[in-house]
């Protein structure tokens, strides 16, 4: 499924990958920036793929307690994967070998861009299952909290992942292309919010920008 | 000449969906559809019937996702699941001549480098596959929905090194008219075409009529017989039931008629149903294709060049004559390499000259790394560049696309081991008119040796439009009386034999003063005689002038439109950039002004020692923004951008250096690699630059690194530092995989480990010498390690 880019980038999010809320931004970095929006707009070919499947049909994939909290009252499940494909790569490939200082704008950037266009799909499919009276938590990636990553394979294979949106893992469970995002939302007949894992199980508890600036992912958007 | 595989009086009928079939008899998400033919083999058998009974003459067999790594926990071996998926096409064939086509689909994961899958890996997955079915019985081998034309040769290459079995080869493209990897119909029919594979198609993604502009560039790219087998439309985004009827599709697929196309069939959505109506539709059609005349085309998979005269092959990756290519080669620094075929790009180069010939390096490991790398970061053709026979192999096997092999000469024993791998390979090749006796000084003598290349690129089947035809630039210091006859025997290759030709252009300049303008002007005469193909430095602005400009008289460039695009916004001549120095070199750096610093750090070297530059100025200047990054008043990028401000500062200091005698002695090596498994580089390049910032010699070994390739680095570079980095949770074990090998090795280096999931527990429990939090902490422990 071809997916469109963004009107703009969110710029702030950007600077909090880059761990710089609330510095001041010079003149440079912005330039950097600049270039970044236009080189990912014009490289960016998004696509995506999705599968709402009943969660009976998925059990091998729901591994580990924080996916089954965040499950909790649902019947169903949908999956979706999002890509900003190969294009990006080569551009952060190129930008790796020429210029350090871009490449770590640009990756910051392209990790943000593609967050954007899984949360317009994600509020896409949540609107079409509300006109059936039906509600959806947000999303949980395989990786985040206990969930394993070890899932990714399968996971990608259920959602058929390849075949929609050219995406698939490496035998590390790494997603190619590498600006990629896959994610499970509940389904259910009422109202539900899911439960995100917060940072006791996280891998990256230590090294979080967020948990450094006091913050949880987990209180946000829920 | 391709092996028939399609009756030429009819149209033939390929077969339909299997999956969505399979879906219907109640397969379940998540199952593996293949491992059907040995649980419900009765299932899989009445799906083939039903095809054959509506006019299929060639079925599929249910294997589009059998290979070693997709069955690894399935419980079966890809031997069990071929000979079951083939008994069940036999079955159902039994009794009619109906050809069985040993389906194979994409091996599920992404070759290097766009992923980390090793091209002999892949090889040697679709063997697996392609011996099983030879064994079983298939009648050819037909590779579909790929979407990475690297893997397509690796399918091809895989049959043909396996059995004599026809290979038909199809892709699935997007409405973009690219793949997912962004592969061109075009370059895929002439790569396929030049890799021998016997017929070529487009298959899923779409319906009929999206898919038909494409297979009409299908047919125009190449001579080979074309297939089509289309989706029963598009699908509808909620319930995935496709749109288009049978007998509207049987209509639309009508269209391909005139095409000529050899073969039709049906991919998802499609039933049996489907297959009828073509029966129908396509009674009495006999396939007419239009020949294509013969062009000559290289291609990388998103880029097609057609040789025009004046097509600039970029020179720049060459270590002879270059010392800092040749540290490069030497370092492994692919990076450098990296910037010279982007910086050649950009400039305006179609094609790059790859030469990586150094006696002291393995010239076929750093071939194959070479093209990999590069390919990774431009969408240029190459041509690779060496006279070794195991050399160019090593670039050829891993090349996607159809490249050019420079080069072969006269000499018998060369012909007899370079032509078979062009051929092999789908390469067009270089012939320089040399012997055992040398260049000969005449232009008749040239030609003469053009023409027994070109008998003999003949003879082992390479086509007429493949051979070019390099007649040697010889240099105007040394042999100036013959300089005259290349240009010549230039024009007679052209016109006597119809070869396309090439020059290696800056020759003619060795030692004479203001080179570029004695290259100019004779690219510009070499141009007026016929040359297609100059090798040369396109970075030089007033060789690209000349070929903007002869494209512009040539009639290439229509309304000079692309001269007019370079050249447009400029005056006569650039005003010289004024050579300022008002910024201070300490200044420049804090502020991260790469060109400033430069300058500044010329500039101050009229007058400063270069050792007491780096001590006084440069070493406090990142210390400095280092104790500002820590602070956090300044952040990454802009570390990173005074990082490479000192550097261009650094590289005026080295050649003040050499040019008092010394050897700018650095400090180290360290290595350092992204684990194996982790395709996550940028932690590792930021702590690489900044090394590099402190003077310290740094040994990249890249991403995806095993262990074992650490080890040997740290013994050959006998590096007393080791750093290793990796991103996620799943590679950690290959890190401490890597740091037990190093030990077990007994080298005595230490090992830092830095990486966003890493912590100083983890790092102490797989016994890493050092945890760094980030490229500065990497700095603190080689001081601590070098002084």
């Amino acid at each position: 499924m071809i997916r469109t880019l963004p009107q703009e980038l969110e710029q702030a999010e950007v600077l909090r990958y880059l761990g710089a809320t609330g510095k001041p931004m010079p003149n440079s970095v912005q330039a950097l920036l600049q270039k970044a929006k236009e080189e990912l707009w014009q490289a960016a070919s998004p696509r995506a793929a999705t599968k709402l499947l009943p969660l009976e049909q998925i059990k091998p994939l729901l591994q580990g307690k924080d996916i089954l909290l965040h499950l909790q009252g649902c019947d169903s499940g949908v999956l979706l994967g999002v890509t900003l494909g190969l294009g990006v790569d080569t551009l952060l490939r190129r930008a790796l070998a020429m210029d350090m200082a871009y490449a770590v704008v640009l990756d910051a950037a392209a990790s943000v861009l593609v967050e954007q266009i899984a949360d317009e799909l994600e509020q896409q499919i949540r609107q079409s299952l509300s006109q059936q009276n039906r509600f959806m938590t947000g999303r949980f990636s395989p990786g985040y909290g206990d969930w394993p990553i070890s899932v990714q394979p399968q996971f990608v294979q259920y959602l058929d992942a390849f075949k929609q949106a050219g995406l698939c893992t490496t035998s590390s469970c790494l997603l190619t292309p590498s600006k990629s995002v896959t994610a499970l939302c509940g389904v259910a007949n009422h109202p539900v919010k899911g439960r995100q894992a917060g940072c006791t199980t996280c891998a990256l508890r230590d090294t979080c920008t967020k948990r450094k600036e006091g913050k949880c992912c987990a209180q946000e958007n829920f | 000449m391709p092996k028939r595989i399609f009756k030429k009086s009819i149209c033939n009928l390929l077969d339909g969906a299997m999956g969505t079939m399979l879906q219907q008899a109640g397969l379940q998400p998540g199952e593996n559809p293949d491992l059907w033919c040995i649980t419900h083999p009765e299932a899989v058998t009445e799906i083939h019937k039903a095809y054959i009974q509506a006019g299929s003459q060639f079925i599929s067999t249910n294997t589009f996702g059998t290979n070693a790594y997709k069955l690894q926990n399935s419980g079966y071996t890809v031997q069990q699941v071929v000979q079951a998926a083939v008994a069940c096409a036999k079955k159902a064939a039994e009794g009619t001549d109906t050809k069985i086509l040993l389906n194979i689909g994409p091996l599920g994961q992404m070759l290097q480098p766009m992923g980390t899958l090793e091209f002999e890996q892949a090889c040697h997955w679709f063997k697996e596959v392609v011996a099983a079915g030879a064994q079983a019985g298939v009648d050819a081998v037909y590779l579909e929905t790929m979407t990475d034309l690297l893997e397509v040769k690796a399918g091809i290459l895989a049959v043909k090194e396996t059995c004599d079995l026809p290979v038909l080869a199809s892709m699935t493209f997007e409405q973009t008219g690219r793949t997912f990897t962004g592969c061109l119909v075009e370059s895929f029919g002439i790569t396929a075409e030049a890799l021998g594979a016997d017929a070529v198609g487009i298959n899923c993604s779409l319906g009929p009529a999206e898919i038909l502009p494409m297979v009409r560039t299908l047919c125009e790219s190449c001579n080979l017989p074309v297939f089509v087998k289309p989706n029963a439309g598009l699908p509808d985004p909620i319930t995935n039931q496709y749109d288009i009827d049978p007998e509207q599709f049987a209509r639309l697929m009508q269209q391909y008629q005139p095409l000529g196309v050899a073969a039709v069939g049906g991919c998802c959505g499609t039933n049996p149903e489907y297959l009828r109506c073509l029966k129908k539709h396509f009674a009495g059609y006999v396939p007419h294709r239009i020949h294509q005349a013969p062009q000559s085309k290289v291609c990388s998979t998103m880029q097609t060049v057609p040789i025009l005269p004046g097509t600039v092959i970029g020179e720049r990756i060459n270590p002879t004559g270059k010392k800092k290519m040749k540290e490069a080669l030497r370092m492994g620094d692919m990076d450098y390499l990296l910037t010279q075929a982007v910086e050649q790009a950009e400039a305006g180069a179609q094609i790059l000259d790859v030469n990586v010939g150094l006696p002291e390096i393995d010239e076929a490991q750093m071939m194959r790394q070479a093209v990999l790398a590069i390919q990774g970061v431009t969408e240029l053709p190459l041509q690779l560049d060496s006279t070794r026979a195991d050399v160019l192999e090593a670039g050829l096997r891993v090349y996607n696309g159809k490249p050019i092999v420079n080069s072969v000469n006269a000499e018998s024993a060369v012909l007899a081991s370079i032509l078979p791998l062009c051929k092999k390979y789908g390469a067009a090749v270089v012939g320089l008119t040399l012997n055992d006796a040398g260049i000969p000084a005449s232009a008749n003598e040239r030609v003469a040796l053009a023409k027994q290349i070109m008998d003999a690129a003949l003879q082992a089947g390479i086509p007429k439009e493949d051979i070019y035809i390099d007649c040697l630039t010889l240099t105007a210091s040394a042999q100036q009386k013959d300089v005259w006859d290349t240009l010549r025997a230039v024009r007679m290759v052209k016109e006597q034999l119809g070869l396309k030709t090439v020059l290696g252009v800056s020759n003619v300049s060795f030692g004479l003063p203001n080179r570029a303008q004695l290259n100019t002007s004779f690219l510009n005469m070499a141009l007026a005689h016929g040359l297609d193909l100059p090798i040369m430095n396109p970075n030089e602005p007033t060789m690209m002038a000349a070929i903007r400009c002869f494209r512009v008289f040539q009639m290439q460039d229509e309304n000079a439109a692309e001269y007019i695009a370079a050249y447009g916004n400029q005056t006569a001549t650039a005003p010289a950039a004024a050579a300022t120095s008002d910024v201070s070199l300490y200044d420049a750096v804090l502020l991260g002004l790469k060109a400033q610093a430069g300058s500044a750090a010329q500039f101050a070297l009229q007058q400063t020692d270069p050792q007491d530059l780096v001590n006084q100025v440069l070493i406090p200047a990142l210390d400095e923004v280092g104790k500002r990054f820590e602070e956090g008043t300044c952040f990454l990028p802009q570390l990173l951008q005074s990082a490479g401000a000192a550097q261009a500062a650094f590289d005026a200091v080295k050649c003040a250096i050499e040019q008092q005698g010394e050897n700018g002695v650095k400090k180290g090596p360290i290595v350092v690699a992204t684990v194996k498994g982790d395709i996550h580089d940028i932690g590792k390049n930021i702590v690489k630059v900044i090394l590099d910032n402190y003077g310290y010699s740094v040994v990249d070994l890249g991403r995806d690194v095993p262990p074992e390739a650490v080890v040997q680095a740290a013994k050959q570079y006998d590096a007393k530092l080791v750093g290793l980095s990796a991103l996620m949770t799943t590679t950690l074990p290959a890190m401490a995989e890597t740091i037990a090998q190093l030990k077990q090795a007994g080298l005595g280096c230490k090992v830092m480990v830095g990486g966003a999931v890493l912590t100083p527990d983890y790092a102490k429990m797989i016994e890493a010498d050092f945890y760094v939090r980030d490229a500065k902490a990497s700095v603190d422990v080689a001081k601590q390690i070098f002084g």
